[in-house]
């Protein structure tokens, strides 16, 4: 049995470019996982810090719930293959197979034995006296794979093995290995940029792209329900084509129209059920995803069928049994390119009799198409929504949606408005309530072990997650957790969903150097105000420019025409730059160029001189006002920012005080254990001295050096336990767990206080103490938000508002003593954004 | 006929390139030889005189009298009682000059390589910090020539009652040597770092990669290093006659020792035994270079294609 846990595990190289982001997997036991992605996509970086050739920067790693961090590769019982064979050239490839066994001082029999083997499976055995330079490439890969399984390794680790052979060997070797995963039922893990090999292979597939991890799942799943473009268009060869298009819902169907072009296609609603109703408004901009198998030139298919897009041909390219039809939607365009109008098409190349140039219909099955955002490239029809939106009016607190009137809770304080928008998180549905919106169920689905319902609510579906069964045509009723709830007016926030958490700046500290990371705090409290400050003084600058202030105006039309004319010089070096341009080409594309510029001048000029003449009417009043608030904002934000820093001051100034007879006591502690401790290790060493019959020579040494690991192992955690560390919130000192502890001092080693972190923490991992101490900070009530299940403290200090969830009754205005458990909360680092708990 | 004329034209030019290309070939083998006579004389020169019978002192003839031969210059080098001619006082002991001096040179030829070597893997494959600098100071460090320490080595020796033995020699031999990691770093970085990962995920810690992996790797470096380091102190005269050369002459090198024979007074007795030791001397080398040749080569270059 081995599991693989890797959780948040990130690569930051010491220039601060971070290669893998936030990695976080569970691989089961016989397990065939394959990392997919581009080069420099971080996969292979992945692998080697799996293997331990690679230090991890931040997260952890766990075989079998063992810790592997600081874990030598040698132990960790892995074998790895890598992409140059990596043999050892003086040796034969007996010897190469049996250095790994030889190191472990295995006897030579069973040695003997295990070579053979591993021979016999990978048909090796007449070349076992030959040195490697004597094989073939794929013999020599073989070779390679001989020595990683005779060790029996817990997980098996291969770092594209098969990019340095050729195509036909390629793919024996590829049945060779998934053959051995059959056999030997240990965890694979496969690296390949080859997306054939991940697909054929692979139990379960990592898409990875610039350090990201885009998609976990099973190859089918990857080819079925890409979770974003990127996915999409990596899996599957020739690549998925991609259009631009915007949808219109029209009743029971949605209307698909194709940019840069005339074509349009229907498409049943209810295959676009889980689609937010803002992406329907046949305003904004969708990409739509079809893959050419999806396509049919084949005139008896595009005659039967109701989707039908007229397509120039380019060109084709034969592929024996098949052809891919190039060809463009714009009728202008040439299909050679990239672009959001080029199709390709998969055909039989004997039944068309198509020539370049030609026009055709294909015919698309628009059901089996993928829909993706524009801007997050992220897909819009994802397996599991995760809200569901509804339009509705509010009157009286009450709110009325499909035919439905819920009353909202006392939280809920807003005026009334008609057609808003009601956001219901899928997660935010309580099914099975006892009151509540009586709904029937249309449809169960399962999706990655999660039960999915749609609900039928007076003909509309919407969705709700399960935890038992239910079957279907049932009637049940809901409620809504309604601090989740957001409403919405013309996109403008009528009402926001309580936050998930809380950010506070903090520090941490040990008892030595309590004042030393409170500096630092103090250093970011100052740059992020002068961030802040910043940001205020332009959002003034446009208020003022608005409100009519001549030389303000100018000022921004300036800055604007700087950047504008920047952008336009970056993108005509940009496409000077791309591809073989003739001589005629550049030409074209420096006259295009010129002539925008000088439309940009143009433009310009008449600004600045319509701003001369005309006669702005200056808005004195607003501008007053604004420039007040603003000034106001920022004066806050500093003050609260000097209140900050005095209470990090002398929360540590406290802490300090009480730290050096703490200090003392901890050492004198860890004096004790230690003298314990190697008290311990003389006797164990002593133990295997006497009794040294029966144990070789070599099993002798290595039974010392076991009992010597681990005791050393026994003083080191003694030393990090009589370490103190404290987390600084707001200036109150929270003793840190050890599990804490350890996974920052793991991941940042000695930078951890000189660095800065922000903390999350969740509305129920507050306290409310009767007394102040050097444990908590002091907030001040302004707010008390009923969500009639569950009651929340709207709190004030210094400048931030924090939610509290609890039962008792304080009123409002009232001053309380907080202080923060240290349960649930989550640790990132600051500058590289890394999370570390 | 217009043809006919072309042929005859291209083949005039064929005959005129290679009588041009003949002409050169010549000249550069007449240089050549040339060249090659001025290197060999002296080694021709140093061998007649080494077996002439006819005279003991510096003589411009080659050839000697009589064609008076004889190999008793090299049965008196290896007299165990040492060389006493009847014309001087002193008896010298070339057989412990020349165990000396092979002594020396074999334990330097071994530790230094050594040394060389895993200095060289460790700045090649290890990563710590100041190793770029590291790296800068010990090759400006080596370009430093030894006697310029040479009053401060002669203290230290004094203080470790070291100055005047063959140990005291090695030593300082030996402390310089990690400065000529150079050569070698350049053909370890060559060797693919997969193989160290290959050995480490197999089990092995740095020390039994160094051993295991990457010297059976390197022969042609390993006989590079050893062949320099063999070659210093085997032909050093500076830092032996300085040190060595004040004891008695059982624990002269061989260059010390054979100085005093082409000095003022000795030369007219030794001269010829002098040439017959400069043969004897050159032995080890030229047999351990036919022995090792192939690697020699291929060390030099092997770790000059990547820098």
């Amino acid at each position: 049995m081995s599991k693989l846990s890797l959780r948040h595990i990130y690569k930051v190289y010491p220039n601060g470019v971070k290669a893998v982001n936030d990695f976080n997997m569970e691989i089961d036991d016989q397990e065939f996982i394959v990392f997919v992605g581009p080069s420099g996509c971080g996969k292979s970086t992945t692998l080697r810090m799996i293997a331990g050739l690679e230090e991890i920067s931040a997260g952890e790693f766990y075989i079998d719930d063992e810790l592997m961090n600081d874990i030598e590769p040698k132990d960790r019982d892995i074998a790895m293959v890598f992409q140059n064979y990596a043999l050892y050239p003086h040796m034969t490839v007996y010897e190469n197979m049996a250095f790994g066994l030889r190191l472990r001082h295995i006897p030579q029999e069973i040695i003997h034995e295990k070579v053979l083997w591993a021979a016999q499976v990978l048909k090796l055995t007449e070349y076992l006296d030959r040195k490697p330079r004597a094989l073939s490439g794929g013999q020599r890969q073989r070779v390679a794979l001989g020595r990683a399984i005779l060790r029996n390794p817990k997980v098996f680790l291969l770092d594209e093995p098969l990019s340095n052979l050729d195509a036909k060997l390629r793919t024996e070797m590829r049945a060779e290995i998934a053959k051995l995963h059959n056999e030997l039922k240990t965890t694979f893990i496969y690296v390949t940029h080859d997306q054939v090999e991940a697909m054929t292979l692979g139990t379960r597939v990592v898409v990875m792209k610039s350090g990201w991890v885009q998609q976990i799942d099973s190859p089918q799943n990857l080819y079925e329900y890409p979770e974003n473009k990127f996915v999409a268009g990596f899996i599957g060869t020739p690549q998925m084509n991609f259009f631009e298009a915007k949808l219109l819902r029209n009743k029971d169907m949605v209307n698909i129209k194709f940019e840069y072009c005339d074509n349009e296609l229907t498409i049943p609603f209810k295959d676009l059920l889980k689609v937010k109703p803002s992406y329907l408004n046949g305003k904004k901009k969708v990409t739509v995803g079809l893959r050419c198998e999806n396509m049919s030139l084949d005139p008896k298919v595009v005659e039967a069928s109701p989707n039908k897009i007229k397509i120039k041909v380019s060109h084709f390219e034969e592929l024996g049994n098949e052809t891919l039809v190039y060809g463009d939607m714009n009728m202008q365009g040439d299909g050679f390119l990239e672009s959001s109008t080029r199709v390709i098409v998969k055909s039989y190349h004997g039944a068309l009799n198509l020539k370049q140039g030609d026009v055709v219909e294909a015919a698309f099955d628009i059901s089996k198409a993928h829909f993706f955002d524009i801007d997050t490239e992220l897909s819009i029809l994802p397996r599991i929504p995760v809200e569901n939106v509804f339009d509705c009016d509010i009157s009286n607190n009450e709110v009325k949606f499909e035919g439905t009137t819920v009353v909202l809770p006392k939280a809920f304080n807003i005026q009334d408005v008609k057609e808003a928008e009601l956001f219901v998180p899928v997660k935010a549905i309580k099914l099975d309530t006892a009151s509540g919106i009586k709904v029937t169920i249309d449809k169960i689905e399962e999706v990655k072990g999660e039960k999915l319902l749609y609900l039928n609510l007076n003909g509309r579906t919407f969705f709700a997650l399960a935890n038992k069964d239910y079957s279907v045509g049932q009637e049940i009723n809901i409620e809504f957790d309604y601090k989740e709830l957001s409403i919405k007016k013309d996109n403008e926030d009528v009402q926001v969903a309580l936050p998930e958490y809380d950010h506070y700046i903090a520090g941490f500290s040990n008892l030595e150097n309590a004042k030393k990371s409170v500096t630092s705090i103090c250093k970011t409290l100052d740059v992020d105000h002068k961030k802040y400050e910043k940001e205020e003084v332009e959002r003034l600058e446009t208020i003022l420019g608005e409100c009519g202030y001549r030389d303000v105006l100018s000022k921004l039309y300036k800055e604007k025409h700087k950047e504008a004319l920047e952008k336009l010089k970056a993108d005509r070096s940009y496409e000077l730059g791309t591809g073989d341009l003739s001589k005629q080409g550049k030409k074209k594309i420096r006259e295009k160029y010129n002539q925008l510029i000088a439309e940009e001048n143009a433009m310009f000029n008449e600004k600045m001189n319509e701003l001369s003449v005309a006669n702005l009417q200056v808005d004195e009043e607003r501008a007053m006002a604004a420039k007040a608030e603003i000034e106001e904002l920022i004066k806050t934000h500093e003050l609260n920012k000097e209140e900050m820093k005095a209470a990090f001051t002398v929360g540590a100034n406290n802490n300090v005080a009480r730290n050096k007879e703490e200090l003392a006591l901890k050492h004198s502690e860890l004096q004790a254990k230690l003298a314990e401790i190697n008290n311990e290790k003389t006797a164990a060493l002593n133990e295997i001295a006497a009794n040294p019959k029966g144990l070789s020579k070599d099993d002798f040494k290595v039974e010392i050096e076991k009992c010597k690991a681990t005791y050393d192992k026994k003083i080191n955690e003694a030393h990090i336990d009589s370490k103190v560390f404290y987390l600084n919130i707001l200036g109150a000192h929270l003793e840190t767990t050890s599990e804490i502890n350890l996974k920052i001092v793991q991941a940042l080693g000695i930078g951890v206080f000189t660095s800065n972190y922000r903390i999350e923490v969740p509305h129920d991992a507050y306290e409310l103490r009767a007394i102040e101490s050097s444990e908590t900070f002091k907030a001040t009530v302004v707010n008390v938000l009923d969500y009639g299940n569950s009651k929340y403290l709207v709190c004030r200090t210094m400048g931030q508002e924090i939610y509290i969830l609890t039962d008792e009754e304080i009123a409002v205005g009232q001053e309380i003593n907080v202080a923060v458990a240290l349960k649930g909360i989550r640790i990132f680092e600051k500058k590289f954004d890394i999370r570390l708990y | 006929m217009n043809k006919r004329y072309n042929l005859g034209v291209r083949d005039t030019k064929n005959t005129i390139a290679r009588y041009k290309r003949s002409a050169a070939d010549t000249a550069i083998y007449v240089i050549l030889t040339v060249m090659m006579v001025l290197w060999v004389f002296p080694f021709v020169f140093l061998l007649l005189q080494s077996i002439r019978g006819d005279i003991t002192g510096p003589s411009y003839s080659i050839w000697p009298k009589d064609n008076n031969f004889t190999f008793q210059k090299y049965i008196d080098l290896f007299n165990p009682e040492g060389i006493k001619l009847s014309d001087t006082t002193q008896t010298f002991h070339f057989v412990n000059w020349y165990v000396n001096t092979l002594i020396v040179a074999i334990i330097v030829a071994l530790i230094q390589t050594i040394i060389v070597l895993m200095t060289a893997y460790a700045l090649s494959r290890l990563r710590f910090k100041g190793r770029q600098a590291l790296m800068k100071f010990m090759l400006i460090l080596g370009m430093f020539p030894g006697f310029l320490s040479m009053i401060a080595i002669y203290r230290i020796l004094q203080a470790l009652e070291l100055s005047t033995s063959i140990f005291g020699l090695i030593l300082v031999y030996i402390s310089g040597s990690m400065t000529g990691y150079y050569v070698s770093k350049g053909f370890f970085d060559t060797i693919s770092h997969s193989l160290d990962e290959a050995a480490m995920i197999d089990g092995a810690n740095k020390n039994t990669i160094f051993w295991k992996v990457i010297l059976p790797l390197s022969k042609p470096i390993v006989v590079n290093t050893v062949l320099n380091s063999f070659i210093g102190p085997w032909g050093d005269f500076m830092m032996s006659n300085y040190l060595v050369g004040r004891a008695s002459d059982t624990s002269w090198t061989v260059a010390v020792g054979l100085q005093s024979w082409i000095s003022q007074t000795n030369v007219p007795y030794f001269f010829t035994h002098f040439c017959a030791a400069g043969v004897v001397i050159s032995l080890p080398i030229i047999i351990a270079f036919f022995f090792l040749q192939r690697f020699y080569v291929e060390g030099v270059t092997g770790g000059a294609v990547k820098g």
